[in-house]
């Protein structure tokens, strides 16, 4: 069986015909990863976060005829969890995906394995892991025990790896890199322990650090005042959960901050606690901080504000805006302009009870009651939160904002009263959700149309195409397709499992394709 | 971490399906590997260790104070507990570094790091074993005015009745869960009826299996399972047993829910 799947593998690489160096360059040059085309060749299928492509052979009256093309299953793992939560990347006919600790490649029209690259993990956590970058001839992944590594496209091979972080102190890798020009952008994991998060860029070519960006204020600063000490502050969190996003334009790169530390009790932290839970704008060649929005101050809920923000222009008030949107796991969704981070629309897209209102700059106001107490507080949403880390999508054809949302309570406990609380200190227990395909305008936040799902269950992110069909996961275990205006089911495939990724789609030889994983399996669908 | 997935496993054979069912908040099934596990005897007697010889400058609790630092934060306790060193590295720090001078055998070495690693995995989001506590703060007068009143709980159950001696049968803390999600999580024990109503006008009445936007499937008293495809015109319709707890969430006050713990729990 071995020799049989190594001598299949041997063929489909002698089959594929190695790549040009001009062409390696051209499909994930920055101007193919700013605007979508034909192939899916960085997480968010390009740099804004919209999940938007301009395919259009699938589109409402088509997708009826969608087929399997064909099916590829994992059989390989590190720490238990055989879920493909990776989004692939589709370059040059080939998809690129992770688990945690590994790699593969395979053939986009045909499913075979080209290669699989297994890392050897001195452990950490192994939650999920969220995809690949790919620069040229090389494909970037992050492993749960804290390297960067870089794989030779062709041959799968390791060119070299680079520390990003330290294991001991439970930091732990789990987002997909983003490449913007000559920096590998990273992000970092790791929630367990009061540590700061950062971003980190590295050289493509060598892995070497270029700059390292803490989730905190420099002491001294007016912004450090939102904390009592220094002490609180350089172990206060702000994991950098979520790949980014860019405007190659401004040159900015955009993502949020997790939660504060310690996570559930935060009466040794009084303040906003800048800059975790807070929607960050980065130069990305220095590492400088442009600009900030705080969707979450003084997070007790671990609801981090970590969603995709995602990159659009769009009217407000008549005047054009370069805007950044994010629908945050708070239950709030944010509008801001982002070439300078000022606040134009602060609204709640589900059901929410923890504020007293917004602050002058829009930020939520956090009601002390609604933060965990020793005998309990009924918050909403729970901790799994209204939105979470599964893609959202933002189609310019309907102007709509999809999320997949949750309306849901539980009761935040704290259970360790020490003066000095430490790690999470608490948590929240029990709950009810009911779950939401939710449509927002996003000039007012209002719910264009929303589709309940008839149980409550798993997440997955979403898809929107300018054949103004919206792909996502159901709540069990199907694949759906909606018309993204007015939310009818028009096609369904049963996967066997929650999809468990962001669907992509992408067109080769004419044909255009639509990959979701459920599972340890990806799945294809195609157009003939 | 253990006691719950244990109680999990009883309740659940498919543990992995379930922690996805139940969302980001359940404990995931596959966290942190290796783990730092820790044998009680020797961290008993690391703690002995420790609270004789460190805890006067590095606090009772290890978190440090102002002449010591923190040692659950310390790089070297943390590495010592990832690797289990046992107290390897942490010997010749403790034999030669500034203001120490202490000359641990090996066990006592190795019982000291049980029990910081203990200290440091009882503060970790998956470290914890911790159960709420002072959940009876609340107003037994109030609360069983709130039972009788405005929380319109006496409409199903009665006090001597159905939740006769509950104080006694649950603790404070799955009381104040059962009451509020009573059939949610861990506690699901009634099934949301389902009828299917076929366009022949002939229906079918059961508990929920399954459910999408394209197939229902239910369990009939019968013991009968039987699945339909929801086309045009078939009617579903589903009634929630637990409906009027669900309908006070968006109610309740958390002076409601504390003093209603406080009195569910006198009903010994």
């Amino acid at each position: 069986m071995k020799i049989k799947i190594l001598s299949a593998s041997l063929l489909a690489l002698l089959l594929l015909p190695p790549l040009s160096h001009a062409q390696e360059e051209s499909s994930t040059s920055t101007a193919a990863l700013s605007k979508l085309t034909d192939s899916w060749p960085t997480y968010n299928g390009d740099y804004s976060g919209r999940r938007y492509s301009s395919l259009t052979k699938i589109n409402t009256t088509t997708v009826k005829q969608l087929s399997l093309a064909w099916t590829y299953r994992i059989d390989t793992t590190t720490g238990g969890g055989k879920r493909i939560s990776a989004t692939p990347l589709e370059v040059d006919g080939v998809l690129y995906f992770t688990v945690p600790s590994h790699v593969w490649a395979v053939g986009a029209r045909t499913g075979r394995k080209l290669w699989q690259f297994d890392w050897t993990s001195k452990g950490g956590e192994t939650i999920g892991n969220r995809g690949a970058a790919v620069k040229g001839d090389t494909v970037y992944f992050e492993t749960e025990d804290c390297n960067l590594v870089a794989i030779d496209r062709n041959t799968g091979k390791e060119k070299w790896h680079a520390s990003i972080g330290n294991p001991d102190q439970f930091y732990f890798g789990s987002v997909a890199p983003i490449i913007v020009k000559n920096h590998v952008m990273v992000g970092i994991s790791g929630d367990d322990f009061d540590n700061p998060g950062y971003i980190e860029a590295h050289d493509p070519d060598t892995g070497a650090l270029q700059w390292r960006w803490y989730a905190h204020p420099e002491p001294g600063t007016p912004e450090a005042k939102t904390w009592p000490n220094t002490e609180a502050m350089l172990h206060g969190g702000g994991m950098t959960w979520v790949a980014g996003t860019y405007d190659p334009e401004l040159n900015l790169y955009y993502f949020g901050t997790g939660n504060a530390q310690p996570v559930i009790n935060g009466l040794a932290r009084p303040g906003a606690n800048l800059y975790t839970s807070t929607i960050c704008a980065l130069n990305p060649d220095t590492g400088k901080l442009v600009w900030y929005f705080q969707p979450n101050p003084h997070d007790t809920h671990d609801w981090d504000a970590v969603q995709t923000p995602v990159l659009f222009d769009g009217i407000i008030k008549g005047q054009k805006r370069k805007l950044l949107a994010q629908a945050s796991r708070n239950g709030w969704f944010f509008l801001l302009d982002r070439t300078n981070g000022k606040n134009l629309l602060s609204a709640p897209f589900a059901k929410q009870n923890w504020t007293l209102g917004l602050d002058d700059k829009g930020s939520p106001i956090p009601n002390p009651e609604k933060m965990a107490h020793t005998n309990g507080a009924l918050v909403a949403p729970n901790q799994a939160g209204a939105a979470n880390w599964y893609p959202p999508s933002f189609s310019p054809l309907t102007g709509l904002f999809y999320v997949p949302a949750y309306d849901a309570y539980s009761v935040y406990y704290i259970y360790d009263n020490n003066k000095k609380p430490e790690g999470w200190a608490g948590n929240d227990r029990g709950g009810w959700s009911s779950a939401s395909l939710r449509a927002l305008d996003y000039k007012t936040g209002k719910v264009r149309w929303n589709h309940k799902w008839p149980t409550s269950g798993g997440r997955s992110g979403i898809l929107t195409t300018a054949g103004n069909v919206l792909f996502t996961g159901d709540t069990t275990s199907n694949l759906v397709a909606f018309n993204a205006t007015t939310g009818a089911i028009l096609w369904n495939a049963g996967l066997g499992n929650i999809v468990t990724n962001g669907p992509i789609t992408f067109e080769l030889d004419g044909l255009q394709y639509v990959v979701a994983a459920a599972g340890d399996t990806l799945y294809s669908f195609v157009l003939r | 971490m253990k006691r719950s997935r244990i109680i999990l496993k009883k309740l659940f054979p498919h543990i992995a399906s379930v922690t996805f069912l139940l969302g980001v908040w359940a404990l995931p099934s596959y966290a942190q590997f290796p783990r730092s596990p820790v044998k009680p005897e020797a961290a008993e007697a690391g703690a002995k260790i420790y609270s004789a010889q460190c805890a006067r400058c590095h606090g009772d609790d290890a978190r440090g104070t102002a002449t010591a630092p923190d040692l659950l934060r310390s790089l070297a306790v943390l590495h010592d507990r990832r690797e289990m060193l046992y107290g390897k590295e942490l010997g010749p720090l403790l034999k030669k570094g500034p203001n120490h001078n202490f000359d641990f055998d090996e066990k006592q070495l190795a019982d000291l790091s049980q029990f910081l690693t203990q200290s440091i995995n009882s503060i970790l989001r998956s470290g914890y074993n911790a159960q709420p506590t002072n959940l009876l703060s609340g107003d037994v007068k109030a609360g069983e005015a709130y039972f009788n009143g405005a929380g319109g709980c006496n409409k199903c159950h009665s006090a001597t009745g159905d939740l006769a001696h509950v104080g006694k049968r649950y603790s404070p803390a799955a009381l104040q869960q059962k009451f509020l999600f009573p059939n949610y999580g861990l506690f699901v024990r009634h099934k949301v009826q389902v009828t299917v109503q076929l366009p022949s006008g002939k229906s079918y009445t059961g508990d929920l299996l399954h459910m999408d936007d394209f197939t229902v499937t239910l369990h009939e008293k019968s013991g009968e399972t039987r699945s339909f495809n929801r086309t045009a015109r078939t009617k579903v319709t589903e009634e929630d047993p637990f409906a009027g707890h669900i309908e006070l969430l968006d109610k309740y006050t958390d002076a409601d829910i504390h003093n209603l713990t406080t009195y569910l729990s006198t009903l010994k």
